[in-house]
């Protein structure tokens, strides 16, 4: 990512979208050489806002917002909860039970009589509390399902969450001098309960023309976001039995495991109610710039950027809390800066030669260092009390402090000269060297290069196509290299930890442990990716339909992988530069402006991606037969995608008639059927297939917007991801303890009502331990549609406002999935539906 | 609007900051990685203390065997005749053997079994002690040729442990001897005694130059002498295990402790073997009978996560079981009016001892390794669940297994239902409201173990006096009753094992070592059979012992869930780990027979120059 003009290594969420003026993508080699290192998967450029001739602007932006769940995802609640609970210990006792036994009393077959069914397991008394032990309800369960008191723990985990985003801009420019310095203020509280997060926000933009040659500048953005708020522990609701108790016997104090049972889950509130945080990062980014114009079209500018980063964690959790009561608490206190700098001098020379020959020439020289200091410090048993919290850190019994302090440094130089004959025949070329300390053992730096030619036919003599308005052809190639590896990854690393001996004296003492936790690897390397293009932009019949189409071939070398070793080497793998991987793609946008009268517009716009790879060759390492081998481990195979799923095959679920067969494999009716290629009734790497992939075959979006009588602006927004697919392993049923728990309403299959989707409760894996179940990722989604209105001028000049706008909108509306169905398909898990309403004001 | 001249003087300085720093970046020394919290090995592992530290790593290593939910010595138990996996209520744990031990399944898991953990941490183990081996002479601050050879021999030490340990658990494995530097992935197995022999060397070297009283938690010469006695069993060199073993008893350092001693030593309600169990006792200088030790202590950086011993091995006994009245017996809630929780802790019955463990082997009612207080039957245990009082007569009072009726009353009766040391698996745990087993030191090496092997190699000699008269050394010092050199057999010493070493002695490394010893030498077992190496995964003594005593493995013995308690021949080698072949893309690691990948072996490497050459 480029902010204005410097790469930004910073966080998207520091940058206040009010501040941003435009954000341009470059994917091709050539444009990302200019950026280099960080631009392999292609560069996003953001320009931030600065002051407009005219009078002095205030510009406000307010908006209000609710985010709703956008699918629930239900528990089975008070009745449900007790058959799906029998089916539960039907299906542990697989292994054979008496008739009945785990059944309500009250429905018993007349040929089994109450007497017979209380004697299965010597019970007598009161036959429901037989039943409701037998499906292994703890004491308070069983109190509070005979007082009728259940609790709705799903209800309690999520919240409409209130949002509100602030902002307020002043700017201004004369021919000197400009500026532009906003506020803003933003706090969102998100879907589960407790969970909110606030920032504040500034940036101060300004630019003065000393003279006629000297230029200078500062935009500074400064951030502050607090995340110490925490949230409730949404994921026991699903071990939280519906006849729990939430309280202790005063009604009152929560009760940290409400049902008594150690793995009948905790109380969702409990943990936060009994910690005390305080997280908050604060940065500050900046670039300072001055430009120079030297005779003869000759300019320089140099760009200094820094950037700090304060990362404060301070944590208690309290001795009142039963898990922290015998330590006598815990409290922890994290601090992080980062101070990390840039310099870019630019040097570029423009010069046009009788209105057909235009020179451009940019040289570019950049340094940069990254520096962070930390510091962690614990402690436990806090003397005489642990209410000072952290703020008392050394009145505990066990302190322990650590510190990770890491420093890295690049450069670059480059080169690049774009010309252009009477405006139809673009060139552009380019060098450019990188440096990184990463590979500073033996290959610190490495050249890059790349060309590109842009022709505009349609500006040809001989190209007379009425209906084509524009054209442009762009060729380009390139190489560019890719750095992304942690900074020490080329080095082996000594991990220390503190171990202790006793003295005869009876003394103990410490001792530091030493050893090799990462092999080294002094010749790591640039990761270098050559990529062809081709592009053609193009306009049509007077501007209705416009757009582009791209195709790409990129080969990567010398890739950066984990490459896997023997762990007989007490090493699972080495940082390398191995192998090439290709991909290849197209994408297409296409833009339209279908209806244009003065009083209804209605433009759309399509984009269609699709990628495909391959691993062309791993290490080199050949077989008997001079075929390359591949990296089993890692599940990489020549010739096949790097996202490729090699796994065993489910195909359903062995159903009653079945049973011999399933037992073969140590399973039984209800189980999944996983294949057997090879039918030799193991399971090894040879039952393993392709099955799939998990990254999408293609991505749509499809946008439409629409101005209606000149103020009303309307547009949607869709996007879909198709092809691709996940595990969903929830079929297995067998997650967690059922027999202690609750459960999301799912189906399950058993011999009354089978399924061949969904295994029985706590089914057996047999001996394929481990093994997958997946499913079709695809999904399509509505993700936004909003509606905004703006005040006719007449109007809002009265009240000498400029501008004023309302709008609403709705983000994630809905979606539609093939197949994965379990809360959100994208993420998983609970995704929320926004709902804003906002207003624009500019004085 | 004016503009203030400091400022743009300000940037005309940061402007030529700039092209000074740009300028100078060129230099080479510019792109030097510099790490700062860590260290490298160039720069640390040329001193002594170096390597003092990689040896630490070395024995903080050994002790993530013992700690953590289900600690890998479980696997090393529930592969012999003493215990099984109790975890009933699913399927994945270690019981259908036929069906889950494969080399791709999942060896590394609480969930499944740690047969992997003992392939990966093994060879980690032995790179941490290859570093020392290789840069021995780096240093160049010893104070004296002795440091050197005290700190190399100490290396041999840790490498021939993990040795001791990979060729009894897999056979023939990859001889390692040398830190390796780049990727290796070219490795052959080697012959199982070649690798022994080779240890057995360097521990024969290591002897002399490590001093006899160590601080706890380091190496003293008693570890090496009892190390190399059990590669000397392995050799089948029966007379070298009897003279290291008698190196080590009769050294004078060590002894077996045979009076009360320790903070518990005066408390009159407790006994000698309680003592010798006590966390606080176990590395006390008074205790002459620990050799080697790992350090686990509360409130302590570096510590494990506890030894978790009581929810292993503890019954899952405060539910599933009903008072004769029909009423839930049993709770784990502490702080009611009988806290049963806070005392045995909230086990859940992962290591179920068989009968052979529970009753089998218990002959004499002296024996205080399982008299009352220390070991604890089921009925030791009392209904305590609060509401029976005043509610049920049973409040109080012993469970029991069956209602006058003769309704069994335990729904779980592996899980929930069995007997256990509580001398051994009691630690306290004060930092868990429900205890799991907290921070305890944990023998590695005791003294009583070397009696036991040198007791066993003279029964392998035939001197059948000799045996019982060490075997009876442990037995007198526990209260029981000696027996006869008549009775002595290898199956009396693996008794006696069962009896002193449950919970402590890694058993299946030591059954195969037997079973090892009886196929190579044609020495005929108790049960009157001899064995040949030739078939060794088809018929062996491991497999006879098991299925001769375990009322699981031999009966067809299912789980509630339904999975079947299963146990081959071929078991007495575990698989090797399907990944460590796989990626071994330029060698062949062999697989055990049994399992598939046996049909890509070749012979294994028999000498070790073939094994150094890339």
């Amino acid at each position: 990512m480029v902010l204005d003009g410097a790469i930004y290594y910073g966080q998207l969420a520091d940058i206040n979208p009010n501040d941003i003026e435009s954000i341009d993508v470059l994917k091709d080699a050539s444009s990302a050489a200019v950026f280099g290192a960080k631009a392999a998967s292609g560069v996003i450029l953001i320009n931030t806002k600065k002051g407009e001739l005219g009078k002095t602007q205030i510009k406000i932006n307010s908006n209000w917002g609710l985010a709703t769940m956008s699918k629930n995802e239900p528990l089975y609640g008070p009745e449900g909860f007790l058959s799906w609970r029998e089916d539960v210990m039907e299906s542990i006792n697989a292994g054979g039970f008496e008739p009945y036994r785990f059944s309500n009393p009250n429905t018993l077959p007349a040929n089994i009589s109450l007497d017979t069914w209380l004697k299965y397991d010597g019970s007598e008394g009161d036959p429901e509390t037989v039943w409701l032990q037998r499906l292994n309800m703890q004491p308070l369960e069983i109190a509070n399902y005979k007082a009728g008191e259940s609790v709705n723990w799903y209800n309690m985990m999520f919240q409409n969450g209130l949002r509100q985003d602030h902002t307020v801009s002043l700017s201004g420019r004369n021919e000197d001098f400009q500026y532009y310095w906003s506020m803003g203020y933003l706090d969102n509280e998100g879907l589960i309960v407790g969970d909110k997060f606030t920032t504040i926000r500034s940036r101060f933009n300004i630019e003065g023309n000393i003279n006629d040659w000297l230029t200078v500048g500062m935009n500074t953005q400064f951030a502050d976001r607090d995340e110490s708020q925490i949230s409730v522990n949404w994921g026991d609701m699903v071990n939280l039995s519906p006849w729990a108790e939430p309280f202790l016997e005063d009604g009152e104090s929560l009760r940290f495991r409400p049902n008594e049972e150690v793995s009948g889950g905790r109380h969702p509130y409990y943990t936060p109610g009994f910690t005390d945080r305080l997280q908050k990062e604060t940065t500050i980014n900046a670039t300072l710039f001055a430009a120079i114009e030297l005779p003869f079209g000759i300019k320089f500018r140099t760009n200094f950027t820094p950037r700090y980063e304060f990362y404060e964690r301070y944590n208690h959790e309290m001795a009142a809390h039963q898990d922290f009561e015998n330590m006598g608490g815990r409290a922890s206190r994290q601090q992080r800066k980062v101070y990390f700098w840039q310099v870019d001098n630019i040097l570029s020379w423009s010069k046009n030669i009788n209105n057909i020959h235009n020179f451009d020439v940019t040289l570019l020289a950049n340094s940069e260092k990254y520096q962070s200091w930390d510091n962690t410090m614990s402690n436990v048993g806090f003397e005489p009390h642990d209410r000072l919290g952290y703020h008392n850190i050394g009145a505990g019994i066990n302190p322990i402090i650590s510190s990770n302090d890491q420093t890295h440094t690049a450069d670059a130089l480059m080169g690049r000269v774009i010309y252009t004959l009477a405006d139809k025949y673009i060139t552009t070329l380019s060098v450019r060297r990188d440096g990184y300390s990463a590979f500073g053992q033996s290959n610190p730096r490495a050249t890059f290069t790349s060309a590109a030619f842009g022709w505009v036919f349609t500006d040809e003599d001989f190209v007379n196509i009425p209906w084509l308005d524009y054209g442009k052809l762009r060729v380009s190639w390139g190489v560019n290299g890719n750095r992304d590896i942690g900074r020490y990854a080329a080095l082996s690393d000594l991990q220390t930890g503190k171990y202790f001996y006793q003295r005869p004296s009876g003394d103990m003492y410490f001792v530091s442990q030493l050893y090799v936790n990462t092999m080294q690897n002094s010749n790591l390397k640039w990761e270098k990716t050559t990529s062809s293009n081709i592009g053609l932009d193009f306009s049509l019949f007077n501007g209705v339909l416009d757009g582009t189409i791209e195709a790409y071939d990129m080969s990567t070398t010398d890739l950066l992988v984990e490459r896997s070793l023997p762990d007989i080497l007490g090493f699972n793998f080495v940082y390398d530069n191995l192998g090439e991987v290709r991909n290849r793609g197209v994408e297409v946008s296409l833009n339209s402006q279908l209806i244009q009268r003065s009083n209804l517009t209605w433009r759309t716009s399509l984009n269609f991606q699709m990628n495909r790879n391959k691993i062309i060759s791993l290490y080199g390492d050949l077989d008997e037969n001079g075929e390359e081998l591949n990296d089993i481990e890692n599940k990489w195979f020549i010739g096949h995608p790097i996202d490729a799923v090699w796994d065993y095959k489910t195909d359903g679920i062995w159903q009653t008639p079945e049973a011999d067969q399933a037992s073969d494999y140590g399973v039984r009716p209800g189980d999944f059927k996983v294949e057997d290629v090879n039918e030799d009734g193991l399971y090894s790497n040879a039952d393993r297939q392709f099955l799939g992939f998990t990254e999408p075959r293609s991505r749509w979006s499809f946008r439409n917007e629409f101005k209606v009588w000149k103020n009303f602006d309307v547009s949607f927004m869709m996007y879909a991801y198709l092809g691709h697919m996940g595990t969903f392993n929830q079929r297995k049923n067998r997650q967690g303890f059922l027999d202690r728990s609750n459960s999301y309403i799912l189906p399950y299959w058993t011999e009354e009502n089978p399924s061949n989707e969904w295994a029985r409760l706590y089914s057996s894996e047999g001996g394929a331990g481990g093994f997958n179940v997946y499913q079709s990722r695809s999904f399509v989604r509505l993700e936004n549609v909003s509606v905004a209105y703006t005040v006719p001028r007449a109007i809002v000049e009265r009240a000498k406002i400029e501008n004023l706008r309302f709008y609403m909108n709705v983000r994630n509306v809905g979606f539609y999935a093939t197949e994965f169905n379990f809360w959100d398909p994208e993420s998983a898990v609970p995704t929320p539906r926004i709902f804003t309403l906002g207003v624009d004001l500019t004085l | 609007m004016k503009f203030n001249i400091k400022k743009s003087t300000f940037y005309l300085s940061v402007l030529a900051t700039g092209l000074l720093v740009s300028t100078t970046s060129c230099d080479e020394s510019w792109l030097e990685p510099e790490p700062l919290s860590f260290y490298a090995p160039e720069n640390t592992f040329n001193s002594s203390s170096g390597l003092w530290g990689a040896l630490v790593a070395c024995e903080r290593n050994m002790r993530h065997e013992l700690t953590g939910d289900g600690p890998p010595i479980l696997t090393e138990h529930i592969f012999t005749e003493v215990a099984v996996e109790g975890t009933t209520d699913k399927s994945g744990p270690a019981q259908d053997m036929n069906l889950l031990i494969t080399p791709d399944a999942n060896l590394n898991s609480a969930n499944y079994n740690r047969i992997g953990w003992y392939w990966y941490e093994g060879f980690k183990g032995i790179k941490y002690a290859n570093t020392v081996i290789s840069r021995i002479d780096d240093p160049t601050d010893y104070e004296s040729e002795e440091e050197r050879n005290h700190i190399l021999g100490t290396a041999y030490f840790h490498r021939a442990l993990r040795y001791y340990r990979l060729t009894n658990q897999f056979g023939d494995v990859p001889l390692i001897l040398e830190e390796i530097l780049v990727p290796r992935l070219n490795f052959y197995s080697t012959k199982r005694e070649v690798i022994l022999r080779k240890m057995k060397e360097d521990l024969e070297w290591a002897e002399p130059w490590v001093p006899a009283v160590m601080d706890k938690g380091q190496v003293p010469k008693g570890a090496i002498q009892h190390l190399l006695t059990k590669v000397n069993l392995a050799l089948g060199e029966f007379d070298d295990a009897i003279a290291s073993a008698s190196r080590l008893i009769d050294g004078g350092t060590h002894s077996l402790m045979t009076d009360r001693f320790g903070s518990t030593g005066n408390d009159p309600s407790k006994n000698l073997i309680w003592d010798l169990h006590r966390p606080e006792n176990k590395s006390a200088n008074v205790n002459k009978e620990a050799i080697l030790m790992v350090m686990d202590r509360v409130d302590t950086e570096g510590n494990s996560g506890g030894m978790s011993s009581m929810r292993q091995g503890v019954p899952f006994w405060f539910t599933n079981i009903n008072t004769p009245n029909g009423n839930r017996g049993t709770i784990d809630q502490p702080g009611i009016e009988i806290d049963q929780v806070s005392t045995y802790g909230r086990g859940i019955g992962r290591l179920r001892g068989t009968w052979y463990h529970q009753s089998m082997i218990w002959d004499d009612e002296n024996d205080l390794r399982h008299a009352p207080g220390n070991w604890m039957d089921m009925t030791d245990l009392v209904h305590n669940n609060p509401d029976l009082k005043g509610t049920d007569d049973y409040y109080g009072e012993p469970l029991q297994f069956r209602n006058n009726e003769g309704t069994v009353l335990v729904v779980d009766t592996i899980r929930s239902w069995f007997s256990w040391p509580h001398y051994k698996l009691f630690i306290p745990d004060p930092q868990n409201i429900r205890p799991s087993g907290g921070h305890s030191d944990w023998y590695i090496f005791r003294l009583a173990e070397t009696y036991l092997l040198r007791a066993e190699a003279y029964v392998w000699k035939g001197d059948l006096a000799n045996a019982a008269n060490d075997l009876n050394a442990v037995r007198t010092r526990a209260g029981a009753a000696t027996y006869s050199p008549d009775q002595m057999n290898i199956g009396t010493i693996l008794d006696e094992r069962a009896r002193e070493l449950y919970y402590e002695e890694p058993r299946k490394t030591e059954l195969t070592r037997m079973a090892f010893i009886f196929a190579n030498t044609g020495i005929q077992a108790y049960n009157g059979k001899t064995y040949s190496i030739e078939n060794f995964s088809d018929e062996n003594f491991l497999y006879d012992r098991i299925m001769s005593v375990t009322d699981f493995y031999n009966k067809g013995v299912s789980t509630r869930h339904g999975d079947t308690y299963t146990y081959s021949p071929y078991h007495v080698l575990w698989p090797i780990p399907a990944p460590a072949i796989n990626s071994n893309t330029q060698g062949i690691i062999n697989q055990n027979k049994g399992y598939s990948g046996y049909e890509n072996n070749v012979p294994p490497l028999t000498t070790i120059e073939e094994n150094t050459t890339e």
